[in-house]
């Protein structure tokens, strides 16, 4: 996890930027079965302004999916759980607020687990590890604090995860802290 | 960019979810002994694995259910085409699948192929066993009405007169799906004959009607006595069908209190009578036990063993003709309550009045070498002494 944090903080370095933002960003989405679920993230930005106060915020970003499992049977559950692995760029305005218009790519690694309690799951093969490409938009109004050091962004999220249509909507509260700024 | 990631997905080896035909999948089922597996199975009859149908089974994605249009709901209700597609995908020639839901549903097709079948061989003289259209079957649907939505669940269900079945939201109070057990969907197909037998014997009720009258078509189905009755025949199926005496027992036994199982023999087997139903927490399900535990009863004392299929089936025979014949016996009574609108039942769901109105008709549609027993037993169960009995 910590070489994980490595990468994501190095990763702006990597592309050359200046400043660097790294931040988590708890989301919530609907479950199959109508309650929420929670999805956190971890994530890296850097800043490239493009304008007068245009900015392009490349980033990287880690998470996982599925802490939180549907209601199933106690005799018989099928959990998904997924980690995710995804790359974006933002373009941001800097101004009292900061909104934010990122579209996301990446893949998803969903483990599908079965489990039985009294029902004889030996022979199953429900078991298995998927991969599935991952796009995304989000909007976000970004709400910078102690003169830009963090910000908040309460973000609206639409997943397409090419393999299962389930995915939809995702809202989410980023915090970020700059490292570095210009 | 969306067909680059298709193929950079498939490159990576993930999913495949095209499975040839004729289909076969892995799904829950259940040995003789009760013992659950999942398990490979083929599924010869089914015509499409995207959407899931054949021409009997019609899957519906958590379509939309107005509880307010309920009394409204007729077969063409439920003609839409299937529109419901698992999640799998292909191992070996084998649908597995990727989800619980999708879990449920190849499971669920799978047991109404089986019970299906089982009807047939039990039940196949009644008229319309099996509707031409087939029926829909609704997956998680969603509930409506005009207090808003809702999620329910940990039930499966019949529309009575739909001709479909819901299968709702699966909860933890499960320990097998109910959607998975060949018993709850016995159960359920009771209602269906119910439907066929009693429900279309005593007519369509219609809000709107010119012609409301003393005893208007649909007058006696909708009453919560004859619900009951109608659950305690379901339960009876799923013994026709299962032989089954308690048709929770593999899916809820947390919530077992022995107050639905059906044979007295059964450890934990909560007795009571009418007289003593407050003992009973289910409300108008209770009637329908007594009326179940009495014609269990009425089998065993024929001498056949619970294992007999040929027994059952003849049993189950005798007991549909009776029970088809009973709205016609309770119409010919006159005397009851009239009302102002068709569909108006207020003054007809006295509990006592009904129940034993329904079992002197039940008792009188059975051959008279079965009446002995129905006597002896129904009097035991809903203490009184039913006209034309000894």
């Amino acid at each position: 996890m910590r070489a994980l944090a490595v990468v994501l903080v190095l990763l702006p370095h990597v592309a050359g930027a200046e400043p660097i933002a790294i931040g988590i960003a708890p989301s919530t989405y609907t479950l199959s079965d109508g309650s929420r679920g929670f999805a956190p993230e971890v994530f890296a930005h850097t800043y490239l302004l493009i304008g007068d106060r245009l900015v392009l915020r490349p980033g990287a970003r880690i998470g996982a999916r599925g802490l939180v499992q549907p209601e199933m049977p106690a005799g018989l559950r099928v959990t998904e759980r997924d980690f995710t692995t995804h790359a974006e760029v933002a373009l941001t305005f800097d101004g009292t607020v900061v909104p934010s218009l990122a579209v996301m790519g990446g893949l998803d690694v969903r483990r599908i687990g079965v489990e039985g309690d009294g029902i004889d799951v030996s022979s199953s093969h429900i078991a298995h590890t998927e991969l599935m490409p991952y796009l995304a938009m989000q909007i976000g109004v970004g709400l910078p604090l102690a003169h830009g050091t963090w910000l908040v962004e309460p973000t609206i999220r639409r997943e397409f995860l090419l393999g299962d249509a389930r995915v939809d909507w995702r809202f989410g509260l980023e915090v970020s802290y700059a490292l570095r700024t210009n | 960019m969306v067909k680059s990631l298709v193929i950079a997905a498939a490159l990576a080896g993930c999913i495949d979810s095209s499975v040839p035909a004729p289909y076969r999948a892995e799904v829950l089922v259940r040995d003789e002994q009760h013992h659950y597996a999942l398990t490979d199975v083929d599924l010869p009859d089914l015509t499409s694995m995207s959407p899931l149908a054949d021409p009997m089974l019609r899957f519906s994605d958590h379509p939309n259910f107005d509880v307010d249009q309920l009394e409204d709901y007729d077969a063409s209700t439920f003609d839409a085409k299937a529109n419901y597609s698992p999640r799998i995908r292909d191992v070996g020639g084998v649908a597995v699948a990727r989800d619980i839901e999708s879990l449920l549903t190849l499971s669920a097709y799978n047991v109404f192929k089986g019970v299906f079948a089982r009807a047939r061989e039990v039940y196949g003289p009644i008229d319309q066993l099996l509707p031409d259209g087939g029926f829909q079957i609704l997956v998680e649907p969603k509930f409506s009405s005009k207090l808003g939505s809702q999620e329910l669940g940990t039930n499966a269900a019949y529309i009575s007169g739909g001709q479909a079945f819901l299968l709702v939201q699966m909860s933890s109070l499960e320990q097998v799906p109910l959607g998975m057990n060949p018993s709850v969907l016995s159960h359920e197909f009771g209602h269906h004959v119910f439907q066929i037998t009693f429900a279309v014997a005593d007519g369509t009720c219609h809000v709107n009607s010119p012609d409301p009258g003393p005893t208007p078509p649909g007058r006696f189905a909708g009453t919560e006595t004859i619900a009951g009755f109608n659950e305690g025949f379901a339960d009876f199926t799923a013994f026709a069908l299962q032989e089954e005496k308690h048709v929770l027992a593999d899916s809820i036994p947390a919530l077992d209190t022995g107050e639905r199982t059906i044979d007295k023999r059964v450890p934990g087997y909560l007795d009571f009578t009418w007289n003593t139903k407050d003992r009973c927490n289910g409300s108008f399900y209770c009637i329908g036990t007594l009326w179940a535990r009495s014609v269990f009863e009425m089998y065993l004392a024929t001498g056949a063993r619970t294992d007999d299929i040929a027994a059952r089936s003849a049993f189950a025979r005798t007991i549909a003709a009776s029970v088809g014949g009973i709205p016609a016996r309770l119409r010919q009574r006159g005397g009851w309550p009239a009302s102002s609108e068709a569909c108006n039942f207020t003054g007809i769901d006295d509990e006592a009045t009904l129940a034993h109105a329904y079992v002197e008709d039940f008792i009188a549609g059975l051959p008279v070498t079965l009446q002995p027993s129905a006597c002896t037993e129904l009097r035991a169960r809903f203490d009184f002494a039913p006209a034309g009995c000894p």
